[in-house]
């Protein structure tokens, strides 16, 4: 039977056991239990809106580069996307081009900031996803008792104790933040999931790194063993195209031999919905749709079909 | 009985001067080792308005105090001192990663059961059953017995309290943890730490929730149901007369459970709505001195005038660098740190006249050499 939750019951079998000498410290006492104190101001509660992010200087030229050869590879692809690429590491450009920018917005200081995109996870359920993401089984659970009589019957010597394998959070997760252009739109909820991850896991045991193009690259920079839980957020690329390209579909599946070679587990979390995923990167990565409709069961099936 | 059950007035009674109680000046016996390191002795502890009223409401409503803060702040210090003043017994259970929720309440040694398979037949399931923490503070003579129930003139025969069934044994009796410790104290009541619950999987509280919030459990692999005193109680003063029956009802809870987390991860929502939450801050500088003194006069001795000094010092030092690291993202150090200092300069006679010394003291035990920013 399990005991119900810090209830009105419970205030009130505390005031009358304690016996404050004056109702002010009845406050106090349900402040303990988890009940917070009248607000005096009327709009305590309401969501606000969050504040406005500093925006870039859209008044002046961005000088930006067309990487000949990478537009050459892309014109067979179903959408023609340019690659451009900053000019501002100094190497020396094929041609330049000058953009012509729209004229900067007009912005009401006093208009109130935009309102909050709702996140990609529900956060009632956020936790419970986040965990189903990085658990692993380990080899440390009651022992196998049925395993150790088939031994014991056929004679056979137990050079390890067999035991039944039971969930834990991986005591090492690696997250790989995609920083190409397709995730832009999704800052907020790669900052969210960090930082609930890190309520999850720990701080200790997260590590967090970033990629542009070579998850693997990343990964092998971070480092990853036996029983690391890695993470990537990313778009797989299908923001900017339709389909990601040989080359990138290489770069993922080297991921995935990467982490299977150590005894890691790679999941992808992917908010763009399942019928855009190219078959071949759902048959190497454990895939998660990052979005509002996906539960932890859908997690665990797709975690525990990539070991 | 020599000591009955106390009823939820009388232990309120009881907590009531512990607010801020420095100790009286130790004499003779009573004297504490002055070499003692991180004591958890419960001899010492200042608690304040705001930790005295989380206990009595713990106390009020039968629930498990879940205390938060930074290292240092005193959280697992108070669960001794609570055991120590209430004269309850007292256990503890230092969680790791590797924690199951089942270790708190028994283990099971399959190992050596296997390994008696084969030469020593006769023994019974229960034989294997090591009791934990909470199944000592629920029911102290149940796990005494691993849940087995006493054959007739068996030496431990006598177990007023237990309300355990299972199935007899001459096996030997359980090992108490902390034996010499709680000889003497409550059979009634018991405190326990669960100290670090953070460090355990989320699975670990949600799987605590029914046998805190209902004092009972089954042993798996002997079927053993493990009832706590306080429950038998109230089944046999459902038919005692009128008085019987109220102070059976107004009887405090058999245990008090101290819940400690470093806020490392979250705690699942369901298990701390389940408990009465407080947060330690870190001690002020003024409540630093008054902690030196209070260890003082355990030692039997009160602070010099030069000494004093020292420790106002080293207080306003232990708070300034507190404040510094967590600046810097860090945890600062906590109360035993700051009492290491203090141990440190008396005996080794350093003050702020000695400029290096005193610099090096505190970059050894304040700073544990984290470099000025």
């Amino acid at each position: 039977m399990k005991r119900s939750t810090v209830g009105l019951g419970d205030v009130f079998r505390a005031i009358a056991a304690i016996a404050p000498d004056t109702p002010a410290r009845w406050p106090a006492i349900a402040a303990t239990l988890g009940f917070e104190p009248p607000q005096a101001d009327p709009t305590a509660g309401v969501v606000r809106p969050r504040e406005k992010r500093g925006r870039r200087d859209t008044s002046q030229p961005r000088e930006i580069v067309l990487d000949e050869a990478v537009a050459r590879q892309e014109s067979s692809l179903p959408v023609l996307a340019p690659r451009l690429r900053s000019a501002s590491d100094g190497t020396p450009l094929p041609f330049m081009l000058q953009v012509q920018t729209l004229p900067q917005e007009q912005i009401d200081p006093a208009a109130p900031p935009a309102p909050r995109l709702m996140p990609l996870f529900a956060p009632a359920t956020s936790a419970s996803l986040l965990r189903a993401t990085v658990v692993m089984p380990e080899p440390r659970g009651r022992l196998d008792i049925a395993a150790i009589a088939s031994a014991v019957a056929r004679r056979r010597p137990l050079a390890r104790l067999p035991r039944l394998p039971f969930d834990a959070i991986a005591r090492d997760v690696v997250v790989l933040q995609d920083l190409g252009e397709g995730m832009d739109a999704f800052v907020d909820d790669v900052e969210g999931f960090i930082a609930t991850l890190q309520q999850v896991t720990g701080r200790s045991a997260l590590r967090v790194g970033g990629f542009l193009g070579r998850p693997a690259e990343a990964l092998a920079e971070l480092g990853c063993h036996r029983g690391t839980a890695v993470v990537v957020l990313s778009d797989l690329g299908l923001g900017r195209l339709a389909r990601p390209d040989e080359r990138g579909l290489r770069r993922w599946t080297e991921l995935a031999d990467a982490t299977r070679r150590v005894g890691a587990r790679v999941t992808a979390l992917v908010p763009w919905p399942a019928t855009r995923w190219p078959p071949a990167l759902a048959a190497c990565l454990a895939l998660v749709t990052w979005d509002r409709t996906t539960g932890v069961a859908q997690v665990m099936r797709a975690v525990r079909a990539h070991g | 009985m020599p000591n009955p059950a106390m009823t939820v007035a009388e232990v309120l009674e009881a907590l009531l001067p512990l607010k801020d109680q420095m100790p009286k000046l130790a004499r003779g016996a009573a004297r504490r080792d002055r070499a003692m390191g991180d004591a958890r002795d419960g001899a010492v502890y200042l608690m304040d308005d705001g930790l005295l009223l989380a206990v009595q409401v713990a106390v009020a409503t039968g629930r498990p105090l879940l205390l938060t803060g930074d290292p240092g702040t005193g959280k697992s210090s108070l669960a001794a001192y609570l055991s120590h003043r209430l004269n309850w017994r007292y256990y503890e259970h230092v969680v790791t990663g590797r924690t199951e929720a089942t270790d708190l309440l028994w283990q099971f040694d399959t190992l050596r059961k296997l390994g008696d398979a084969s030469g020593r037949p006769g023994l019974q399931d229960s034989d294997y059953v090591v009791p934990g923490a909470l199944w000592w503070a629920l029911d102290r003579e149940g796990a005494r017995r691993r849940g087995a129930t006493a054959q007739p003139g068996a030496e431990n025969a006598p177990a007023p309290i237990s309300t355990t069934t299972t199935t007899t044994t001459n096996s030997a009796p359980a090992l108490e943890p902390a034996a010499d410790l709680n000889a003497g104290r409550s059979a009634q009541h018991a405190v326990v730490l669960i100290d670090e619950i953070d460090k355990a999987d989320p699975d670990v509280p949600n799987a605590l929730l029914v046998p805190l919030g209902s004092g009972q459990f089954v042993v798996r692999e002997t079927q053993t149901a493990v009832q706590s005193a306080a429950a038998g109680r109230a089944q046999a003063a459902k038919g005692a007369s009128a008085p019987a029956g109220a102070r059976a009802a107004a009887l405090a809870s058999p245990m008090l459970v101290v819940i400690t987390s470093n806020g490392e991860r979250e705690l699942p929502q369901a298990f701390v709505r389940r408990c009465v939450a407080h947060q330690l801050d870190a001690p002020s500088a003024a409540r630093l001195e008054q902690i030196a003194k209070a260890h003082a006069a355990l030692e039997g001795r009160k602070l010099d005038p030069v000494e004093a000094q020292r420790v106002k010092a080293l207080a306003e030092q232990a708070v300034a660098i507190r404040a510094e690291l967590n600046a810097l993202g860090r945890k600062g150090s906590g109360t035993a740190e700051f009492l290491d200092a203090v141990r440190a300069s008396r005996e080794l006679n350093i003050g702020a006249d000695r400029k290096d010394d005193w610099n090096r003291l505190i970059s050894l035990t304040l700073r544990k050499g984290v470099a000025r920013s």
